[in-house]
């Protein structure tokens, strides 16, 4: 008897244990992608990847912009016909590279995403890796829809003008990210400090 | 009768119970806003409403204010390139003939739950976004005739995605003022709101870029090197204002004297 009057208070509270998990179930279980980072705590406010943009990679592979989550990211904006100022702007971007101490590179990728989606076809990011010997493992090449590369721009305060047919103005700006997203640092270009650079990510690591 | 005799049937209750109360959970908060009836500018109310899985639910054109025809034309820039002056083509486009208003924002914001004050990504927009709204989705009613202010770049721009409009690039907006005059213009003061601000801005497509005419890519570096000798008409004092207030502008500011409209290309 004593078991009896045990067990249905019992099997009341499994079942409302059992519906409370259901629900709980999909907010809980949110987005298992490739990095085990998705599954931690959700975005900070202030993140980045607050945007629900797509990308497609160099290789076609589509990339959507919160996908970048996890690494500490070095965000530029450039387009491959860029005469000078993107050439120098990759240039001094390898050099911090090559000046990163080991545990800093391995936690940090780089970025480029074109701000001429209309010229820069996959095919043309591609051509740009391979002149300019930027390796698949720590360097992303991203083509986004106009309204996408327009957002992230203004995101990060980055001008540009690509209609009435004005020129497209361009900056040196380099964005650093840190591996939720957020904004830590930003600078006119990669050359003017790298040793902050380095040191903003060695802070937060 | 101490113990129920079948406490499977109790299990079984228990987990129906709990599913249908964290089912009502989930949907209270849609029925909460479907409650609240649409509200547009002539008081009339409308009760559809559309799935919040879709990113915009579209409005139709109710309660839109009308647009303008601008020819296609010529447009001289503010600032220039180069040393010579040198216009910009700009293609034939409609604009609207006003700032889009309190209550037509207010229609937008209840469709459309992620862009309420209360909804927000704080990534989308500062703090004051609406701030002077009495209710999350309800403008002060005496404002509610006068151009919506305190909001971003990101939702000015999904209002006008949302009715199958885009923002005005600067270009075309600044043609839209040559074509209209001072007509195209809208004060603060003759709004019908009690705004003390003495003039409404308005948020541009491409704000965070200068229009300029000249072939040199890198000339934006001279231009600001140059430091404001660079106009082609430096007596335009109106146009210098414009473009020192859209440059010192970032897309998730919510001012109380910024507004905007929407522009669509010639069908």
């Amino acid at each position: 008897m004593s078991t009896r009057r045990w067990f249905a208070p019992a099997a009341l509270s499994l079942g409302l244990a059992c519906g409370v998990f259901g629900y709980l179930r999909p907010v809980l279980g949110q987005k298992h992608g490739a990095h085990a980072w998705h599954a931690q705590a959700p975005l900070p406010a202030r993140s980045l990847y607050g945007l629900d943009s797509e990308f497609v990679t160099d290789s076609r592979a589509r990339l959507e912009f919160g996908a970048l989550r996890g690494h500490f990211q070095i965000l530029a904006l450039i387009f491959t016909r860029c005469p000078t100022v993107c050439p120098m702007l990759v240039h001094d971007l390898k050099a911090l590279e090559r000046a990163m101490p080991a545990d800093v590179s391995a936690a940090t990728r780089f970025t480029l995403v074109s701000i001429d989606p209309e010229h820069d076809t996959p095919e043309a990011l591609g051509a740009y890796r391979i002149k300019h010997e930027l390796d698949e493992e720590h360097w992303f090449l991203l083509r986004g829809e106009p309204e996408a590369v327009r957002d992230l721009s203004a995101l990060l305060g980055f001008s540009f003008s690509g209609a009435g047919g004005a020129a497209i103005a361009h900056s040196k700006l380099v964005t650093v990210l840190n591996r939720d997203g957020e904004v830590i640092l930003q600078q006119e270009s990669a050359a003017a400090d790298p040793e902050k650079i380095i040191d903003a990510i060695a802070r937060a690591l | 009768m101490h113990a129920p005799k079948q406490p499977a049937r109790y299990a079984v209750l228990g987990v129906v119970c709990a599913l249908a109360l964290s089912g009502a959970a989930r949907t209270r908060s849609v029925a909460a806003q479907a409650r609240e009836p649409l509200l547009v500018e002539r008081g009339t109310s409308i009760s559809a409403r559309t799935p919040e899985a879709a990113p915009f639910a579209p409005l139709g054109r109710l309660a839109r204010s009308s647009k303008r025809d601008v020819p296609a034309g010529e447009y001289l820039p503010f600032y220039r390139g180069n040393d010579r002056k040198k216009t910009l083509s700009v293609r034939a486009f409609r604009i609207d003939t006003r700032p889009v208003s309190a209550a037509e924002f207010a229609t937008f914001v209840r469709a459309n739950p992620n862009w309420r004050r209360s909804r927000i990504k704080p990534l989308f927009a500062e703090a004051s976004y609406l701030a002077d709204w009495g209710r999350d989705t309800d403008p002060d009613p005496a404002t509610l005739g006068a151009p919506v202010t305190s909001v971003s770049w990101f939702a000015a721009k999904a209002y006008c995605t949302s009715i199958g409009f885009r923002l005005p690039t600067t270009v075309e907006w600044e043609r839209a003022l040559q074509v209209f005059g001072e007509d195209f213009v809208v004060h603060a003061s003759q709004s019908t709101g009690a705004r003390s601000a003495a003039s409404l801005w308005e948020w541009t497509a491409d704000f965070n870029s200068i229009p300029i005419a000249g072939d040199a890519s890198e000339s934006v570096t001279n231009l600001f090197c140059g430091a404001g000798a660079r106009a082609n008409d430096a007596s335009d004092y109106g146009a210098f204002l414009r473009y020192s207030l859209r440059s010192s502008l970032k897309a998730d500011f919510a001012l109380k004297n910024l507004g905007f409209r929407c522009a669509e290309d010639e069908p």
